[in-house]
């Protein structure tokens, strides 16, 4: 339909634009993905090229490793403000720009939320489960009303919202956006080609724009995913079943589920780690490690650790919790990941790290395109390993039943 | 035959919790950078309409509103649109790119 290559796929739940809508939609698309990445190239070239060897002549010498010496510095000079005031703005007028659409429609959506569902997977709703306060007390990523927002009985507010930022905020997501899926994957595919799980269940799903990967990797294992949000649910279900594939959701909280011990193969979370709290991740490493079978595997992706980045990337990453709801962003980058996922169970030999070495895109030449954004964006792990999300895998000893 | 009564308009927010950032010294100018760049995107909005229009008076030399909102570009129209909204994006932020390119260049 005269897409540009690599956008994303509509579907029967999307929520349909006006003209205007989609122009406006498309605009600060442009915004956000090419002059965002621009504007960051000349902060960066600030900072090599006068603020760095300032700061490290300062220091007698000595490399610079402090981010908050960094973060002075830099904040002192007018682009910088204006750069990452441009940026807050930006990612402001994505929601507004997205409600827009979904406001006017949203008893709309909300029906065909409810008619949609044709009896593939499932949708078990929870409402006395309350939702943590690390989904409430901010609204993460600045989306107006958070995840978990819920306007009345049957609201999909939330979900749609979020449907159509994802491509709006990172190029090269894929026509399905189940880059982050497919990106856990191919990982999998690298190190155990012959595995098959029969259960597969993925926490903190949102929409489930991911788990649809496992399901198309996977076609005969049974999918489970779940989420504290209803309204996310209940549009992640429509999705799922209008698209024809069977997952059973549920609303559930991940530090604690109702699924047996050692229920599932395979155990899954995306950028999922950084929006919980100190309390709440390791108690979902725990959970996982506790829902593994014998020789299941479970693979957190997130972006990587401060001490895994370069001192300018942790300042840039720093950034996200002050100026985009992310309160536990900073918190997460620091923890000790090895050590949790001890306490959690595993055995050291059970626990692993890796970097993604691309980002599983479904075009070549889109997918270089996000991780040159990625790259200008100062985000992304260590060089040569591509766009560079980080793996947290625990692998359950044991023979697969 | 009672329809179901209308339902109401549902009132969404549009304000996320959590502070708001500010990034420069007198709060007035986070106002101003805001108003600046939203001016920017109903600018490529209006753009991209204007677009449609020429493109359905070229293909036609008639339009009403129900061809304007039906409209979707081809594949070329879509890129060229894209290359518009980039290169408007340049124009306004013309300053701070000047300041990045001096950057690179001392």
């Amino acid at each position: 339909m005269g897409e540009i290559p690599g956008d994303q796929a509509e579907h029967p739940m999307m929520t349909r634009r006006s003209h205007d809508e989609a122009a406006r939609q498309r605009a600060i698309r442009t915004l956000r993905q090419k002059l965002l990445p621009r504007l960051a190239m000349g902060s960066r070239e600030m900072y090599y090229r006068g603020i760095e060897p300032e700061l490290r002549a300062a220091n007698g010498g000595n490399p610079v490793e402090d981010y908050r010496e960094i973060r002075r510095a830099m904040l002192g000079r007018p682009y910088v403000r204006f750069q990452l005031g441009t940026h807050r703005v930006i990612q402001e007028l994505m929601y507004e720009a997205l409600i827009d659409a979904v406001e006017p429609r949203l008893h709309e959506l909300a029906d065909k939320a409810r008619a949609l569902p044709r009896g593939l997977g499932s949708l078990r709703l929870d409402p006395a489960l309350p939702a943590p306060r690390y989904v409430t007390a901010v609204d993460i990523h600045c989306q107006p009303g958070g995840y978990a927002q819920e306007l009345f009985d049957g609201d999909v507010a939330a979900g749609a919202i979020y449907d159509r930022s994802i491509n709006m905020y990172q190029s090269g997501a894929g026509g399905m956006t189940d880059y982050m899926g497919r990106s856990v994957i191919q990982y999998l595919d690298r190190i155990r080609p012959q595995f098959r799980p029969a259960r597969i269940l993925d926490l903190g799903c949102t929409i489930g724009h991911s788990t649809l990967a496992y399901a198309r990797r996977f076609p005969d294992a049974q999918i489970h995913a779940i989420d504290v949000s209803a309204a996310l649910l209940r549009y992640a279900h429509a999705r799922a079943e209008s698209l024809g594939v069977a997952v059973h959701f549920s609303q559930q909280n991940a530090e604690r589920t109702d699924f047996p011990d050692g229920h599932f193969d395979l155990v899954v979370s995306h950028i999922l780690a950084h929006e919980t709290s100190g309390k709440a991740w390791p108690a979902i490493l725990a959970e996982s490690r506790r829902l593994l079978a014998p020789g299941g595997i479970s693979v957190h992706i997130d972006l990587p650790q401060l001490d895994e980045i370069d001192p300018y990337r942790r300042f840039i990453y720093t950034n996200e919790t002050q100026f985009n709801n992310e309160p536990f962003w900073t918190g997460y980058r620091q923890m000790d990941l090895r050590a949790a996922m001890r306490d959690a169970g595993f055995a050291d030999d059970e626990i692993s790290r890796d970097f993604t070495q691309v980002m599983a895109g479904d075009d070549r030449e889109r997918l270089a395109a996000a991780v040159e954004q990625s790259r200008q964006l100062g985000h992304g792990a260590p060089p040569g390993s591509g766009l560079g999300f980080a793996l947290l895998v625990g692998a359950r000893r044991g023979e697969a039943a | 035959m009672n329809s179901p009564p209308p339902r109401k308009p549902v009132k969404m927010p549009r304000a996320a919790r959590g502070p708001r950032p500010q990034f420069f010294d007198d709060p007035s100018s986070d106002t101003l950078l805001s108003m600046n760049v939203a001016l920017l995107t109903e600018l490529m909005t209006t753009r991209e309409r204007l677009d449609t229009l020429e493109r359905l008076m070229e293909r036609r030399q008639l339009v009403t509103r129900e061809d304007i909102e039906s409209f979707e570009a081809d594949a070329a129209g879509q890129q060229e649109r894209e290359r518009l909204r980039e290169d408007m994006a340049q124009r306004v932020f013309y300053l701070l790119l000047q300041q990045a390119e001096r950057a690179k260049r001392e």
